[in-house]
């Protein structure tokens, strides 16, 4: 659907040169939901917004359903951007116009849509984003949520095929973040649109994306289906989002007091068996659980545990635990 | 203080009024015909606009500046050529609209600039990512979502402009300040004084009521 091929951005600023997009090669099949997440000036924001062309790349290529941006002409680029939505953090909807204007919007300036087909496409978008009663409305009447199901609307109003994300939940608070990302899931499902998003928070890659790359200093650092990249993490950088979306913050003050300290980390069947009171049934050891959490990813179980051994058969512990099909690591 | 002045002259200061009114209404319309275009080409030149061009939007900038920096009095005493041959003559009502609308458009676009200034940049990078060619942005998202401003704008422009107008009357364009200049002050009739100044802040108030109105009702901020 969506191929990029060492893709390089580069911005002049006072004489420095920074390169927000570095040799970046990603592949996005139809029907993915591909999260890229970095921390703020790791180029995520440039690299999805070449994907449209809103920023024009000094070399490499994107090919959207078989066409280079770059070599399209003007006429054909515009054309283009019909079928690649796009929301973004601040909604960026007309603040002069009623949500049914701002919906209706893309498809006045479109050729073939007669009065009464705009008004039957928006009310179909309407409750598709469930915001029927919310028509004539202005946005500043709207909360961040409902704006944002507005911009949804508008972005899918021409039947866009792909819809990029810009940050489009940081600015929204938990539960709002939840129904938005529920309701992207429901577009990608039902109507198959192609979802890129990028964003700093692991909770919303974990929530919807079926794959992952994280980005820093410009560059895809680490990549691939979300369950093998949460599960083994390579990169610092990506441990360090996968650490921080699994453990709370005061982990750090618990493992204090304890020595020969692990962590286990298992999916599938493995969830559901007692692994650690056979453990301490079987061997010469007592397991202390100081966290642990069980998850769904890609609608798989995953469980995620620290614990702290004491006894003499430690190492044979772990081996029966890998055996299992468990990833054992030593914190401390 | 008694008003007998007043009503001795009554005909002539309707007259005068009528004549600023005309002044301030038709300069008023000649200089936003001019000054919008203008300020939508500085913006759309300036930075990030869809035509941005540093260059020509230096030079084209610095000539707005400086014509709207001259004072109004000595432009119009600068150019009374200028205004004889657009207005057939730098006298009376029609002389004096031309040369306020001259002294006035400057700054009307200016103001518009500013005005389309104020429209988030985001809204205007959304509506390129579907596909809205520049043309299309300007006048079906910039445009729209600017009025509010540019109503604003308008009405700071008219505001100047009435206080202009009696400066050109004093240039023999009529209306009230030649009025009051000829009678209040010349002639020492502090009632018609009073009256005239009285009547300009009423123009004023009426023309900032109705911008403020207008402001409101387009600006859908509730």
């Amino acid at each position: 659907m969506i191929e990029i091929k060492n893709l390089h951005k580069q911005f002049h600023l006072n004489n420095t040169i920074i390169n927000a997009v570095d040799d970046v090669t990603l592949s996005i099949e139809k029907g993915d939901i591909y999260g890229i997440i970095g921390y703020s000036g790791a180029g995520k924001s440039t690299l999805i917004r070449c994907l449209n062309l809103l920023e024009k790349y000094d070399s490499g290529e994107v090919i959207v359903a078989g066409e280079e941006l770059k070599s399209l002409s003007k006429p054909q680029l515009l054309k283009k951007r019909e079928s690649i939505g796009m929301i973004f953090q601040h909604f960026n909807l007309l603040q002069s116009s009623t949500v049914y204007e701002n919906i209706a919007s893309p498809l006045k300036n479109t050729k073939g849509y007669t009065k009464e087909a705009i008004k039957q496409r928006v009310h179909e978008l309407l409750k598709l984003v469930d915001l029927e009663d919310k028509i004539h409305a202005y946005p500043s009447q709207l909360s961040g949520g409902q704006k944002q199901r507005v911009a949804i609307a508008r972005a899918l109003s021409r039947h866009c095929n792909i819809l990029l994300c810009d940050e489009a939940t940081s600015a929204l608070d938990p539960n709002t973040t939840h129904s938005i990302l529920s309701l992207l899931k429901k577009i990608n499902q039902e109507l198959g649109v192609t979802i890129v998003l990028i964003t700093h928070q692991m909770e919303v890659v974990k929530t919807i994306c079926n794959k992952i790359a994280v980005m820093e200093n410009g560059k895809v650092v680490e990549k691939g289906n979300l369950l093998d990249v949460f599960f083994s993490p390579t990169h610092p950088t990506t441990k360090q989002f996968v650490e921080q979306s699994q453990y709370p913050d005061e982990l750090e003050s618990v493992l204090k007091n304890h020595e020969h300290v692990y962590s286990l980390s298992f999916v599938g069947e493995v969830v559901d068996q007692p692994i650690l009171s056979n453990l301490q049934k079987q061997l010469d050891i007592n397991v202390n659980i100081l966290f642990g959490n069980i998850e769904f990813l890609v609608g798989r179980k995953i469980g995620n545990m620290i614990i702290a051994f004491t006894g003499t058969q430690i190492q044979e512990a772990i081996s029966v635990l890998a055996k299992q099909g468990v990833q054992v690591k030593e914190i401390k | 203080m008694t008003f007998g002045n007043v009503i001795k002259y009554q005909s002539l200061i309707i007259k005068a009024l009528q004549e600023t009114l005309q002044m301030v209404f038709f300069a008023g319309i000649y200089a936003t015909l001019i000054g919008l275009p203008l300020g939508i080409l500085l913006y759309s030149l300036g930075k990030n606009g869809v035509l941005e061009n540093k260059f020509i939007y230096s030079i084209f900038s610095k000539c707005i500046n400086v014509m709207r920096s001259i004072p109004f009095i000595i432009l119009i005493s600068a150019i009374p050529w200028l205004i004889k041959m657009i207005a057939g003559s730098p006298y009376g009502v029609k002389g004096a609209t031309v040369s306020l609308a001259i002294g006035t458009f400057p700054f009307m676009a200016k103001q518009i600039e500013l005005a389309l200034l104020q429209v988030d940049k985001g809204i205007i990078e959304a509506y390129e990512s579907m596909g809205f060619t520049s043309l299309q942005i300007i006048y079906k998202v910039i445009l729209k979502e600017a009025l509010p401003y540019i109503i604003q704008a308008i009405t700071l422009t008219l505001i100047s402009l009435i206080s202009f107008s009696a400066v050109a009357g004093s240039f023999g364009g009529g209306g009230l300040g030649s009025f009051a200049l000829q009678y209040g002050y010349n002639e020492f009739k502090d009632d018609i004084m009073l009256v005239t100044v009285l009547l300009i802040l009423a123009i004023v108030f009426v023309v900032q009521f109705i911008g403020d109105t207008l402001y409101k009702y387009f600006r859908k901020v509730k």
